[in-house]
């Protein structure tokens, strides 16, 4: 299906794995950050509860 | 004409739009880029000069594009957050800055693949589109450093914001840097007042990229917004514990 993209594949394919690498870390870099938010936020609401509670 | 914005300063009203496009955004993202790029990669016909390594395009034009609207984004937001001190435009810019960089990281080093099969060099350090958005990266990075380094939310918002509005100056000189300067880079063919120069076979590939890159980076920014308003609630709880309230 793909072209050989004679003499030029590796500097093509080349560019999409550093372009696709740097999308998924940013990716990850993201989602874990957010993960990492929310976690915080749940746990500090679940203190609160508790502490109402007694 | 901005009236319908206005709900969309209180963060209640941000997070709820947010949760509501989220996961429409990341399937749309999904869909488009990997349309684009088979599009491109598979079913473009190669170019009659540069042969196949214009297919670089369908990943270096979409960051480098949204690399300088990132970057614009954090000016304008830095402007809406100084003059009328709207929370979620000062928390959007932090949001912004590190996708923003990596957007541009994509843009160099695409970049700089593409030019050795093509000027039979990685860089050029006389460059002025080549300096001038290696300026921008650091830019990025610098904003996130001076973020880092204040000691208080509102310092490091006010610092923040006022070198985006500064940095933004470098974004019309890498847009018109081909044309002021001698570069290695070739002239606008997609942006350009006369509208795109590209063949219609090579041109939709490239939109639909472009659009997955745009999705991606709005998604990618509003994860990081949602992210900020649950780091601000959880603090803003934890303050109240700390006072007994």
């Amino acid at each position: 299906m793909l072209p050989d993209f004679d003499s030029n594949a590796a500097f093509i394919w080349a560019s999409y794995a550093v372009g696709l690498l740097l999308i998924g870390s940013a990716m990850l870099g993201v989602m874990v950050k957010a993960r990492a938010a929310r976690t915080q936020l749940v746990r500090i609401e679940a203190r609160t509860r508790d502490q109402k509670r007694g | 004409m901005w009236r319908w914005l206005h709900p969309y300063a209180k963060p209640e009203a941000t997070y709820r739009l947010i949760d509501k496009l989220l996961p429409w955004f990341a399937a749309l993202t999904a869909v488009s880029l990997l349309v684009g790029m088979v599009w491109g990669l598979a079913f473009a016909p190669s170019d009659y000069q540069q042969g196949d390594s214009y297919r670089i395009i369908y990943i270096h034009v979409p960051s480098a594009i949204f690399s300088m609207g990132a970057y614009f984004g954090m000016a304008v937001m830095g402007a809406i957050a100084l003059v009328w001190q709207i929370k979620t435009a000062e928390w959007s810019i932090p949001a912004i800055a590190p996708v923003g960089a990596a957007m541009t990281a994509i843009a160099l080093f695409t970049g700089a693949i593409w030019g050795k099969p093509t000027w039979g060099t990685w860089w050029q350090w006389d460059d002025a589109r080549m300096m001038s958005v290696l300026f921008m990266f650091f830019l990025f990075l610098g904003y996130m450093a001076l973020r880092a380094a204040m000691d208080t939310r509102q310092k490091a918002a006010r610092a923040g914001a006022i070198l985006a509005m500064v940095g933004a100056l470098n974004v019309p000189l890498i847009k018109f840097s081909v044309d002021l300067f001698t570069s290695l880079h070739q002239d606008a063919s997609v942006i350009t007042p006369e509208g795109p120069k590209m063949a219609a076979v090579y041109l939709w590939p490239l939109l639909i990229s472009s659009l997955g890159h745009s999705l991606l980076f709005a998604a990618l920014v509003m994860t990081l917004m949602r992210a900020e308003i649950w780091t601000r609630r959880a603090a803003q709880i934890r303050a109240r514990l700390m006072t007994g309230d």
